[in-house]
């Protein structure tokens, strides 16, 4: 039987193993910027949760966000971060050792 | 390009936008020719070239959102663009070439098909279009093209009534396309 020691799990970052989230910076990580309508559309997700998970990335200083008019029309803009990339690529190295470390 | 970035490029181009400028510019073709001016078909699609960022930002950005791609990614629709932008002209000079010299060609076949040539080559443009946006659409306007191409040199239609045809039917196709967007999709929708 196989067995994992605790000790050889990496640490998963909770921010982005939920699924709206890890979705979204998955999108901004192929993208330059982006705007809160065309993430709307693309994520299929409702406006107030695509809301909160863009501010809980930008909180954690994954997501750059700035806050812009387009004539009377508010417009927010993203982008991913330095940081945003590299807790997504320790992110995927993280989740294959676990996923590999698993019995089939 | 990675299967994400695919997604994000083909959602880009879902809007019609694309579909309606190219059917508008083989309707022009069609209509210059038809009007005996064959080689202003060259040159005509290109007047439709400095509209397409500024209806793209007036009708589209404000209901698709605005998306900017990674410098590579931009390099790449660049390389693109000019790619389909340089095969259209050689297509179009080439058709235009053959047609004019169409009765000193040997095979007698082809002949009888050689006015249906500018639309199946137009055809191959559009094939390439489908794989470099990653759009099934174009590879109906190709059907689309062959089609008319064939039936109306075998009916003996001139290229300029071939062309003219196969661009209103692909404005059809287009404009009932951009309708659909952009009743799907209200403009200024606040966040």
């Amino acid at each position: 039987m196989n067995s994992i020691a605790s000790t050889d799990i990496p640490e998963i970052d909770y921010l982005l193993h939920e699924p709206a989230r890890l979705r979204l910076l998955a999108f901004l990580s192929v993208v330059k910027r982006t705007d809160f309508t065309f993430l709307l559309k693309l994520s299929g997700l409702s406006r107030g949760n695509l809301s909160v998970q863009m501010s809980k990335l930008g909180d954690a200083k994954m997501v750059r966000i700035d806050k812009t008019f387009e004539g009377n029309r508010p417009r927010t803009i993203y982008q991913l971060t330095a940081r945003g990339t590299n807790a997504l690529r320790a992110y995927k190295k993280n989740m294959k050792t676990i996923l590999a470390a698993l019995p089939d | 390009m990675n299967l994400l970035e695919r997604k994000v490029f083909q959602h880009y181009w879902d809007d019609g936008l694309l579909d309606l400028f190219a059917a508008i510019g083989i309707l022009m073709i069609g209509i210059s020719w038809l009007r005996d001016f064959p080689v202003g078909a060259v040159f005509v699609p290109a007047l439709l070239v400095p509209f397409w960022k500024p209806v793209r930002r007036k009708v589209i950005e404000p209901r698709l959102g605005l998306v900017e791609f990674t410098e590579a990614r931009e390099h790449r629709n660049q390389r693109m663009l000019k790619v389909i932008m340089y095969f259209g002209i050689a297509v179009l000079i080439l058709a235009i070439e053959l047609y004019f010299v169409r009765d000193s060609l040997p095979m007698e076949p082809t002949v009888a098909l050689i006015a249906g040539l500018p639309a199946m080559l137009l055809a191959v443009l559009a094939i390439i279009t489908a794989g470099l946006i990653g759009s099934s659409r174009f590879f109906v306007y190709a059907l689309i093209l062959v089609t008319i191409g064939v039936g109306g040199a075998l009916l003996d239609w001139v290229p300029g009534k071939i062309l003219a045809v196969a661009g209103g039917i692909m404005l059809a196709i287009a404009g009932g396309l951009l309708m659909q967007f952009m009743r799907e999709n209200p403009p200024g929708e606040s966040e």
